[in-house]
């Protein structure tokens, strides 16, 4: 569990609350894809893909009942026909999950404003000096944190002082019933939990059920030079945990809203210049999202769904933000054409979508020179344009789009399409 | 080659084309520095296809013979060794042999001929200037240049050649700074062309103090060349046409406020504390308290800062935001003693000039108040 970090991260703020309740979703990719496919629900369900750092499919997620019939997460994708034959395989779509995932974020930003995430299967809220939360009791959390999350999406939730205790809490919750820690109980409750729950590489974790140091109170109960000896730094570590000595730090994650759009097609869409054009509408359509409170963009995510039905994507931070849509474009097509570093997707694709995942500061709190009388003229037009469509209600105005300038059918060459500014 | 040069200059050489030496290049040759040794120097040349430097290095020659050698390597052997002469040799194997003291190395190199002449630059405009002169133009536009690589033109300097005068100016669209230079000397036609920073920026490095020091320079249609006594650097220019700078130069104010270089420096260093927090976005405000001005700077997670300090102004009462960055660059490089501001409303451009020179001004953006 990769409770901690340096913390010196940009957008990440450093403490260490005196309450943490820690939110568990089981099977968190599992449940996502029974929710978008409930005829599934019931069924045993593995969710295969590339594995990392390898070409080979493995099962990435799977539910409990693929689990029962001995596969686990990370083994070859062909085992499940062996011992899980009746399995649903589903496709692992981990664009689709980091946007949930976001979203449950951004949903538990109403609870409690300093969020620590663990994608995918946690996250960890800071309750300190939250009115209408009693830190000895965690029904009221429970009840805030399900009054904000989707249905169906039902976290355990542990509450204590450190976010070690708190995790181990929530993995001994049920969905009705939150556990508090109190501080007094939290050695006697660590020491019957399973060492299994210490954050530690798999193979470690392996060598204590080895060693016989099957629950937390076993590791504890080592002589802590004895760990530090034998398994150095991150032994220590591990003996401090399960000892209830626990001062990892709070790494609160500065939220933005992901802002999200996408255009769907009625066909494959399969040029360059179809590309570019649905990229330009979805970049102006994104900021005009009023989530955007006038803020420059920092990062984008660019997604299109191919023809074969994989999910190309490209995540694209700017070097530094840019407040207009012109701009962002300008770098877009900077950055996705041969030689800028992230390549456009090849081939016909039926979906593109556009999120804006990162927002600096407001810049246009410091407006720019009018250096250009093109652009002013530009805005000018617009303006007028924007009136003219409010006047008469549909779109009066017209683009000459490229489409296949080399096709001999001269209505293929150019398209009109509606000018959206 | 056999040659002796004294470590201390050659050292000092090396550091000044080593800026120009392309540390990502495919082509190895253009990693390499060029060593090519004259009557009683040796010439050190380094490229990157975009800037091009040569440096002139006083040295005792005993052979000639040219050679390249890397220029990482080269430097960091130079920079390691005695105070004392070093003496390059190369041999056949196209190796340079470094001795100095007890010390000796050999460099494995490449021939001279793959590594890029020094472009040639046609003469169509050509000008001497003072270097210090030039320094200090230099200084006082470039930090108002863009790094904003989307539009290009603005991460360069534009350089008007007309009549007897040079003009700088550079622009990140919400800041402009001008610099003029009249009656300069021995100048043969006129131009308008961007030169990008980093040459300018190199530049300003190897360009001298002392008065009576001149650079010739000459303008063709892609190139711009620089030459000092010892230096010459050659870079591309960026295509493109500039903005029309001179519409955002306001040509009147209704305010204008007189202030002590050095207090206003002093104030917004401090109060920089505060406002360059996130939330705060390096803003100050300024608002005029009778015959001062009060800079004040808040950021919710850190606190507040408050500065006074007397002005000297006329006009209304005005309460203006800036951001506090761009001011700091400004005053930071300025070297006289007041500073005038000449405002219009809040949110109208600003002009920032030193007081008793007419040559420079820097227009700044105001930011919103809130």
């Amino acid at each position: 569990m990769p409770i901690s970090g340096s913390g010196k991260e940009r957008g990440w703020e450093v403490r260490t609350p005196q309450q943490v309740a820690c939110l568990w979703f089981p099977d968190f990719e599992v449940v996502l894809e029974l929710r978008r496919c409930p005829q599934f629900r019931g069924e045993p369900v593995a969710l295969i893909g590339s594995g990392e750092g390898t070409a080979e499919t493995v099962v990435r997620a799977c539910s409990v009942r693929v689990r029962a019939a001995g596969v686990r997460v990370g083994n070859p994708a062909v085992l499940l026909s062996q011992r899980c034959p009746r399995a649903v395989v589903l496709p692992y779509d981990l664009p689709y999950y980091e946007r949930r995932y976001a979203e449950v974020l951004l949903a538990l930003d109403a609870v409690s404003p300093a969020i620590e995430p663990r994608p995918f299967d946690a996250c960890f809220l800071d309750l300190d000096g939250i009115p209408g939360l009693d830190p000895l009791d965690p029904a009221p959390l429970a009840a805030a944190v399900r009054a904000v999350l989707p249905e169906g999406l039902v976290p355990r939730i542990g509450v204590a002082s450190g976010k070690f205790v708190a995790w181990v809490a929530a993995r001994t919750a049920t969905p009705v019933r939150p556990i508090l820690v109190a501080d007094e109980e939290r050695t006697l409750f660590l020491s019957q939990a399973p060492s299994a729950l210490l954050p530690a590489e798999p193979e470690l974790l392996q060598v204590f059920q080895r060693l016989g140091l099957r629950t937390l109170g076993d590791v504890a109960r080592l002589p802590r030079r004895a760990m530090l000896a034998r398994f150095g730094r991150p032994g220590e570590r591990l003996h401090r945990l399960a000892s209830g000595e626990d001062r990892e730090p709070f790494q609160a994650m500065a939220l933005s809203p992901v802002i999200r759009e996408e255009i769907v097609f009625p066909m494959t869409a399969p040029s360059v210049a179809d590309f570019y054009l649905a990229l330009e509408r979805l970049v102006r359509r994104t900021f005009r999202r009023a989530e955007r409170r006038g803020r420059a963009v920092r990062q984008v995510r660019v997604q299109a769904r191919l023809e074969s039905g994989e999910v190309w994507e490209r995540r694209l931070t700017l070097r530094r933000p840019l407040e207009t849509p012109e701009r962002v474009l300008a770098e877009l097509r900077r950055r996705l054409e041969p030689g800028g570093g992230s390549h456009r997707p090849n081939g016909a694709f039926t979906e593109l979508a556009l999120e804006i995942t990162s927002l600096a500061g407001s810049i246009e709190a410091q407006p720019a020179l009018a250096l250009d009388e093109r652009e002013h003229r530009l805005e000018q037009l617009l303006a007028e344009l924007e009136q003219l469509r409010a006047r008469l209600g549909t779109p009066s105005v017209y683009r000459i789009v490229e489409r296949e300038p080399w096709s001999r059918l001269p209505e293929r060459r150019y398209a009109l399409v509606n000018f959206e500014p | 080659m056999k040659l002796t040069v004294a470590r201390k200059e050659l050292y000092e050489g090396l550091q000044i084309v080593s800026r120009a030496v392309s540390a990502q290049s495919t082509l190895e040759v253009l990693r390499n520095v060029l060593i090519e040794p004259g009557t009683d120097c040796i010439k050190l040349a380094a490229t990157d296809l975009e800037l091009a430097v040569e440096v002139l290095v006083p040295a005792h020659v005993e052979e000639g013979g040219v050679l390249t050698v890397p220029a990482r390597t080269f430097s960091e052997i130079v920079a390691a060794l005695p105070e004392a002469d070093v003496s390059l040799a190369n041999d056949s194997h196209e190796r340079l042999t470094v001795a100095c003291r007890r010390s000796t190395y050999h460099i494995a190199g490449l021939s001279a001929e793959e590594f890029p002449p020094l472009p040639e630059v046609a003469s169509n405009v050509c000008l001497t200037l003072s270097q210090p002169l030039l320094k200090d133009m230099i200084k006082l536009t470039v930090l108002a240049a863009s790094d904003d690589t989307t539009r290009p033109i603005l991460t360069g300097v534009c350089c008007v050649v007309q009549g007897q005068s040079v003009t700088l100016v550079a622009t990140d669209t919400h800041r402009l700074a001008y610099r003029r230079a009249q009656e300069v000397d021995h100048v043969t036609g006129e131009t308008t062309v961007i030169i990008p920073r980093r040459a300018l920026g190199e530049l300003e490095r190897v360009l001298e103090e002392g008065e009576g020091k001149k650079l010739e320079i000459r303008i063709d249609q892609n190139q711009i060349l620089f030459r000092t006594e010892r230096v010459t650097l050659v870079s591309r220019l960026i295509e493109g046409q500039f903005p029309r700078y001179e519409r955002v130069i306001p040509q009147g104010h209704n305010r204008s406020w007189t202030l002590q270089r050095e207090d206003l420096l002093g104030a917004l260093r401090r109060a920089r504390i505060v406002a360059r927090d996130a939330a705060a976005q390096n803003r100050v405000v300024m608002q005029t308290e009778g015959e001062n001005v009060v800079i004040t700077a808040e950021a919710a997670s850190l606190g507040t800062a408050r500065e006074e300090i007397a002005i000297e102004r006329e006009g209304d009462d005005l309460t203006i935001a800036f951001n506090v960055a761009y001011m700091l660059a400004v005053l930071g490089v300025l070297e006289t003693e007041a500073v005038r501001l000449d405002l219009n409303e809040p949110l109208n451009p600003a002009v920032l000039r030193p007081v008793g020179d007419d040559d420079y001004l820097m227009v700044v953006m105001p930011m919103q108040v809130q």
